[in-house]
């Protein structure tokens, strides 16, 4: 073998224990010549492998990762490789963004009897990771690094442009007005010097306060409001001190809530999570000007229907896309996690992210911001629904919504669209074989 | 204290990974013993009887071949050598040593990296066997032993299999006397023998009984099955490694058939059964038995509601026909039938020697074609002609209805409490095709007639073939690498990190996650095949699956350099 060959560092096996573990061994076993790189890690399907599996290893110096499973259409369990699958290209699609080759994580099938296929193919693996330049280090960047927003960045944000509107303040008090005398409270934003706070609306005194404003992520408050377990997050939420107080009226009243799309969206992906019912919420929906699509960057100004809207992908955002330098702008990564606070979505009680310093090792940062926000962009993928309340939250200023819907369109590839309702193909309901008591309860809808 | 036993596998391995390149990589604190054949019990005993401080609880590693190779018998061997030891494997053979390029010589790059490679499986090992709860194994394997519900001969030969196998066994059945359906026969088709001398060939030397005990529940509970029994009015819960279901079956009674409510003299072919074994023991007279008997088959068999031949009623007809002729061979006995179905040459013989003895065998289309005269008591058997003349008269002072076996309620509640699935009739389905004696859930097997219904002979078969599954289970559920992966702990969720979100429900490929009452999200061990899916896609690790998937401190020992690469 040639000398060049210490440079490749570890490379990851997955292999499922059911099919491929057994070619593997067989493999060693008929003495096939194998790269010494290899690690070995057996699983009990490669449906059990999570994308963080893979975050770590990268993260961790792993120069690749393969994960094999059974054939497609021969797993033991009901086809759970067909969700690895799926799951992988969304995470294959993310390394790419982040600027690490995809060609460094290998997806294959294969069954105990193709020892053969699997040597040529680990052959090949390891050939291709040496023609790949050498893997940069960057799970491991030095923190607080400043840059600059790039002009490309800055131009696909756009302008900060706050929109006050005589007439859509108008149109929203009309609706607040009718929800309040069906004895309603109305959740919407009123003026605060430069900028507005969300506020609780019971009287119809209070209503000329009431203003459509920019836009404001508000799902997220509704959940805080509606979730006996999520007031914690409020405390972290500075202005909305004493807002939980306010919403005692809540265990008599209804809440009705001023929204845009993108905050309809996430309480419908809050619902589909059973964080909240729907039957809870009203919402008074706002269009949005096309200055203000322009200002969050917006692909799906439009309001949620039960047609699916697949994300159509700006002309040029691609480019945008392609121009920023991930490990650039996420060094700027402070690691507060308010991103996370921020997020409709992030409904967790704790949050595994918590756990990553745990992984590190020798002279590596304590928790990798760029694994960090890889690993979370994947746990939110598939009901993130592109609000940007994580991008608004940053206060280093990373356009994390570019991030999100780069996810995003990898998942419009496979025929999905958050917050609307629709399947995920990242954990398909395959079967309909649960315990009949448990039918009931599912039936019943349980609002948590 | 953390100990690796390094196989050399008679010098297959050592040439590619020396022991001291390979001690100098692992950590410091890991002491590295070689030994010549690690999976021969004798020399791996002696090699490490003097090298190992005995009384210490030790972490050990086996460094040998793959767990489909020799790696289980290596194991094997170290745990008779090292009882108290947590052990782990790790594949440094076919895993490593056999992939080096064997042709000319190897490079000292490549000796470096596979010694690297070695120090990172064996690394990966021992973070494995840190991982590893010991609360996660309350008992030793095949403590706790396996309960056989139903003592009818397929349970009987089931649990002497077992008690033969070494296997502690408890055998309930809520009838006082063991036997089932087949202590209340006499003979058995086909061989004719005494029903209680195939019975007793099935001993009960050994096994825990618990005869009059009814099994209410049967559920998994930390890996084990948990079943309740109730003796009388009181309820007591054990604990078993496996279950061997063998709830068998119950005949349909004739019921209203031919009238039977009004008219005397129409019974079934167990009230025949009883009365001939009464006469056969000398406890009554020949007289007793009838002038002239008229068997039915398929009665309540192949119908709308039961669409089945139960393929034993047959063979019992032409048995009992056998022995009326045999008693009192003046009887006449004629055998209606739709079709006969007596597969097999010992019941072609029985069959042809019932012709020989003279028992009639009369063909007709339709059981509904079928009339019986008589007001009070059967007196004739009126068969339509084939040819469209006069019905034919068979006189009968005794009708005896065959009807087929039908699963019980009992069984299948039993079935749904484990997840196993039943068919449409209620009979209990295993793994079809490869696997009809193992349940859905693992570790419950099944036998005899709870399945489909099953001779006495099929029974035992059944019975003792599912013992051996069983007792292969218990054995080997917990060995690492074994076609059964890894242990039966199975995945949970961590109440206080699950926000009930429901991505598990969606995602479980066996249907094991579900939502309890208020929301909150279960998984049912019972059902879960340990396949991980659940906890791959948790965003918050509250569903967790242990031992089965390699944590995050694997990973990192996975990639990790080895000591020697760091130092130079």
């Amino acid at each position: 073998m040639t000398p060049t060959l210490s440079r490749l560092k570890a490379i990851c096996v997955f292999a499922c224990r059911w099919c491929s573990l057994h070619g593997v061994e067989r493999a060693g076993r008929e003495r096939m010549a194998l790269p010494p790189q290899i690690r070995l890690l057996p699983v009990p399907c490669a449906g059990s492998i999570s994308a963080d599996n893979i975050i770590q290893a990268f993260a961790n110096g792993a120069s690749g990762v393969a994960v094999l499973g059974c054939h497609l259409g021969g797993c033991r369990h009901n086809d759970a490789n067909r969700d690895a699958h799926a799951r992988l290209a969304v995470l294959a699609d993310l390394l790419e963004t982040m600027g690490l080759d995809r060609r460094r994580l290998c997806l294959s099938w294969g069954t105990a009897h193709e020892a053969e296929q699997y040597a040529s193919l680990m052959r090949s693996f390891s050939a291709q990771l040496e023609q790949l330049p050498p893997l940069p280090d960057f799970f491991r960047m030095p923190k607080n690094q400043a840059v600059a927003l790039t002009a490309a960045v800055q131009q696909g944000l756009g302008p900060e442009n706050p929109v006050d509107d005589a007439t859509e303040n108008a149109h929203v008090r009309a609706l607040a007005a009718a929800a309040l005398d069906k004895g309603r409270l109305v959740l919407a934003l009123t003026p605060a010097g430069d900028d507005f706070l969300p506020e609780l609306f019971s009287t119809k005194e209070d209503l000329p306060h009431l203003v459509a404003g920019s836009k404001y992520a508000l799902a997220k408050l509704v959940g805080c409001l509606l979730r006996e377990r999520a007031q914690g997050v409020l405390q972290e939420f500075g202005p909305h001190q004493g807002l939980r107080e306010r919403a005692f009226g809540l265990r008599t009243c209804k809440l009705s809530v001023a929204c845009r799309a993108c905050d309809a969206r996430a309480l419908r992906q809050m619902a589909d999570l059973r964080q909240i019912s729907l039957q809870d919420v009203e919402f008074l929906p706002l269009p949005c000007s096309l200055n203000q699509q322009r200002a969050c960057a917006c692909h799906r100004p439009q309001w949620p229907s039960d047609t699916s809207l697949l994300i159509q992908p700006e002309k040029g955002s691609e480019e945008v896309q392609k121009r920023i330098d991930w490990p650039e702008q996420l060094s700027r990564c402070v690691q507060c996690h308010r991103c996370r606070t921020a997020c409709p979505v992030c409904v967790c009680p704790a949050c595994s992210l918590d756990q990553m310093p745990a992984l590190s090792y020798g002279s590596a940062p304590a928790a990798s911001p760029l694994a960090y926000h890889m690993t979370r962009a994947l746990h939110v993928a598939d009901v993130c629904v592109q609000c940007g309340a994580c991008q608004d939250a940053c206060p280093q200023g990373i356009p994390l919504l570019r991030l999100h819907q780069s996810v995003a369109s990898s998942l419009a590839n496979l025929g999905y669209c958050s917050g609307e309702g629709m399947a995920s193909p990242l954990r398909r309901q395959r079967l309909k074989l649960a315990a009949p008591q448990w039918q009931d309860s599912l039936k019943g809808g349980t609002s948590a | 204290m953390k100990l690796c036993v390094y196989c050399t596998c008679m010098g297959h391995t050592i040439r590619t990974l020396p022991e001291k390149a390979l001690a100098a990589a692992l950590e410091p604190h890991v002491r590295l013993v070689s030994v010549d054949r690690l999976c021969h019990a004798a020399s791996c005993a002696a090699s490490l009887s003097e090298r190992v401080p005995k009384g210490q609880t030790v972490q050990v590693v086996a460094a040998a071949c793959s767990g489909s190779a020799r790696g289980g018998m290596a194991l094997a061997c170290l745990r008779s050598a090292l009882p108290m030891a947590r052990l782990e494997l790790a594949d440094i053979r076919e895993g490593c040593a056999w992939q080096a390029n064997t042709g000319g010589q190897t490079q000292p790059e490549e000796a470096s990296e596979r010694v690297a490679q070695a120090a990172a499986l064996i690394r990966m090992a021992f973070t494995r066997l840190e991982c590893q709860e010991p609360e996660l194994r309350p008992h030793a394997p095949g403590e706790l032993g396996v309960l056989v519900v139903g003592a009818g001969p397929a349970g009987l030969a089931a649990a002497s299999t077992l008690v033969g196998l070494g296997l502690p066994v408890t055998l309930a059945d809520r009838r006082p006397k063991p036997g089932g359906l087949a202590g209340l026969l006499g003979k058995l088709f086909p061989r004719m023998e005494q029903a209680e001398d195939v019975l007793a060939s099935l001993p009960l030397a050994g096994i825990t009984l618990r005869l009059g005990c009814e099994v209410i529940s049967l559920r998994r509970e930390d890996g084990v099955y948990v079943a309740s029994l109730r003796r009388g009015k009181e309820d007591a819960d054990e604990r078993f490694d496996a279950l061997i279901l063998a709830t068998g079956a119950q005949p349909v009674l004739p019921g209203t058939a031919f009238g039977a409510k009004q008219r005397k003299g129409i019974i079934s072919q167990m009230e025949l059964d009883t009365l001939l074994s009464a006469v056969e023991a000398g406890r009554k007279d020949s007289d007793q038995l009838a002038a002239q008997y008229v068997f039915v088959q398929c009665v309540h068999a192949r119908s709308a509601d039961k669409p089945y031949c139960s393929a034993i009623c047959c063979p019992t007809a032409v048995k009992n026909a056998l022995r009326v002729k045999n008693l009192r061979p003046q009887t006449d006995v004629t055998v209606v039938n739709r079709q006969m179905v007596m597969p097999g040459l010992a019941l072609e013989e029985l069959y042809a020697a019932a012709m020989r003895a003279g028992v009639r065998f009369v063909h007709v289309e339709r059981l509904d074609d079928i009339r019986v005269q008589g007001e009070d008591s059967v007196e004739a058997v009126l068969l339509p002609s084939q040819e469209g003349g006069e019905d034919r008269r068979l006189d009968a002072d005794v009708l005896v209805c065959s009807t087929p076996l039908q699963p019980t309620a009992a069984s299948a509640a039993l079935a749904r409490q484990l997840g196993l699935r039943t068919d449409d009739l209620g009979f209990v389905v295993g793994h079809e095709p490869s696997h009809p004696l193992e349940g859905d859930a693992e570790g419950v097997f099944l036998c005899g007639s709870c399945r489909w219904p099953a001779s006495v002979e099929q029974a035992v078969t059944q019975g003792r073939a599912a013992a051996a599954l069983a007792a292969r289970f218990v054995r080997l559920g917990r060995m690492p690498q074994d076609e059964i992966p890894d242990t039966r702990a199975a995945a949970h969720i961590e109440r206080e990190l699950c926000s009930a979100c429901g991505r598990c429900v969606q995602a479980c490929p066996h249907g094991a996650c579900g939502f309890h009452a208020e929301g909150e999200v279960r998984i049912e061990a019972a059902l879960c095949r340990r396949c991980g899916v659940c906890a791959a896609v948790c965003p918050c690790e509250a569903a967790r699956l242990p031992l089965a998937s390699p944590s995050p401190r694997e990973i990192l020992a996975a990639i990790r350099p080895s000591r020697q690469r760091s130092l130079s």
